[in-house]
């Protein structure tokens, strides 16, 4: 587990801050299955957090992006979904069907590599969530530096609709990045 | 408690600009902050509107391959724009200090076919930037020509609207740059190469333009 910080945020009468976000990652899942049942029916033994396909993770910048939008809007109180784990993996995709973000980006059948990801002010309750978290998840901790190799860049390049061509993965993730941002975004 | 992070780099007249950290990359947040003097509910929905508008034309000419800066995070309750921090000195400064040297004739001009290049693609999608100066061109760390401020940009196919952004960038040369009729008939000339049809359609209204000024007369 891997603690980041997510950005402070400017308000005309000063700055305030997001929680932190503790990152794991996990590979040869098993259980993946009772995990992906136990997280839709809002089950209370689903540990605080948010379990994230690490196959449609380019970068980890990509998931604080994510975690960050989905904490400023849960701090302003313009959630879109349940809660604020869920809106961390609604606010990974550029579409606004939350049911279709959940099957993407969330824990399902065919993904046997999993980011979890905690959003939490401090560290020994982190760790707390994180001891819930291993006993809950049947798969092995790696080290992050090991996600690029479960990226997956053609599936997320078709689902971003962005050209097959190309194979430069930082255009991919600033494309990625801004279609995160932008989504939702009314004129009005 | 944490250190702030955030520091004010500049303050114009629409928004304050901060340098701070985003998620561990350098980034800048851009504040459209409150006019006092407007309408409380004017004033949100203007604000709100532009916010909007100044990310869609970054990301549409991210998307079609022009250096901008990448979008972090957008947020609409106090009306910032979280982006990336570009490394490198603005066109403007590298233009001051190597272009009366020499030995570096190439490379100036080459960076400013980049920038006719660009300018170019940014038309083509009907992109008008609307304060095109050299200050708001970065050269990267890396050699590449970056985009940056679309505070003033808009969509347009307008002919016109591409002559007059093509005005103003040739009225910052003048203004900022000796030499600049050299400087910017190479911007010129490798637009025209790039935009076929469009270019002449352009080139023939930026004419007019010159002769006018930005402003359309009223009369006649």
């Amino acid at each position: 587990m891997k603690q980041f910080e997510l950005p402070e945020i400017i308000k005309p009468e000063g700055v305030f801050y997001l929680p932190n976000a503790y990152i794991s990652l996990y590979n040869n899942l098993k259980n993946q299955k009772e995990l992906q049942e136990m997280i839709i029916n809002n089950d209370d033994r689903v540990p605080n957090c948010a379990i994230i396909n690490a196959h449609m993770i380019i970068d980890i910048f990509q998931l604080l992006a994510a975690a960050s939008k989905a904490s400023l809007l849960d701090n302003q109180k313009k959630l879109k979904t349940n809660n604020v784990n869920s809106e961390i993996i609604f606010s990974l995709s550029p579409y606004t069907k939350i049911n279709e973000a959940n099957n993407v980006f969330g824990i399902s059948n065919d993904c046997d590599a999993a980011l979890v990801i905690i959003l939490c002010e401090d560290d020994a309750k982190a760790m707390e969530i994180n001891d819930e978290v291993t006993s809950f998840i049947e798969g092995n901790e790696i080290q992050l530096s090991e996600l690029s190799s479960y990226t997956d860049l053609e599936k997320i390049k078709k689902f971003f609709k962005i050209d097959e061509s190309i194979q430069d993965e930082k255009f991919v993730l600033k494309q990625v990045l801004e279609q995160m941002t932008l989504k939702g975004l009314k004129a009005e | 408690m944490m250190e702030v992070e955030s520091k004010l780099i500049k303050q114009g007249a629409e928004a304050r600009v901060f340098q701070t950290i985003f998620c561990g990359k350098k980034a800048i947040a851009k504040e459209r902050f409150k006019k006092p003097y407007r309408l409380p509910c004017l004033d949100e929905k203007l604000t709100h509107r532009r916010v909007v508008k100044e990310a869609r034309c970054m990301a549409k000419c991210s998307k079609a391959g022009i250096n901008t800066p990448t979008l972090y995070l957008i947020d609409n309750v106090n009306h910032v724009i979280y982006m990336e921090f570009i490394e490198g000195i603005t066109v403007k400064e590298f233009l001051r200090k190597n272009q009366d040297d020499e030995k570096n004739k190439g490379i100036v001009e080459d960076l400013m076919k980049e920038i006719g290049k660009m300018l170019a693609k940014m038309h083509s999608i009907d992109i008008i930037h609307g304060d095109l100066t050299t200050s708001n061109l970065i050269l990267r760390d890396d050699n590449a020509v970056v985009l940056i401020d679309f505070g003033l940009g808009y969509t347009s196919h307008l002919i016109e609207d591409k002559a007059v952004d093509l005005y103003v960038l040739e009225r910052a040369f003048i203004s900022t740059h000796h030499n600049s009729e050299e400087l910017f008939s190479f911007v010129l000339k490798e637009y025209l190469k790039n935009t076929g049809s469009m270019g002449e359609q352009v080139n023939k209204k930026f004419e007019e333009v010159r002769l006018r000024g930005r402003k359309r007369s009223m009369a006649g």
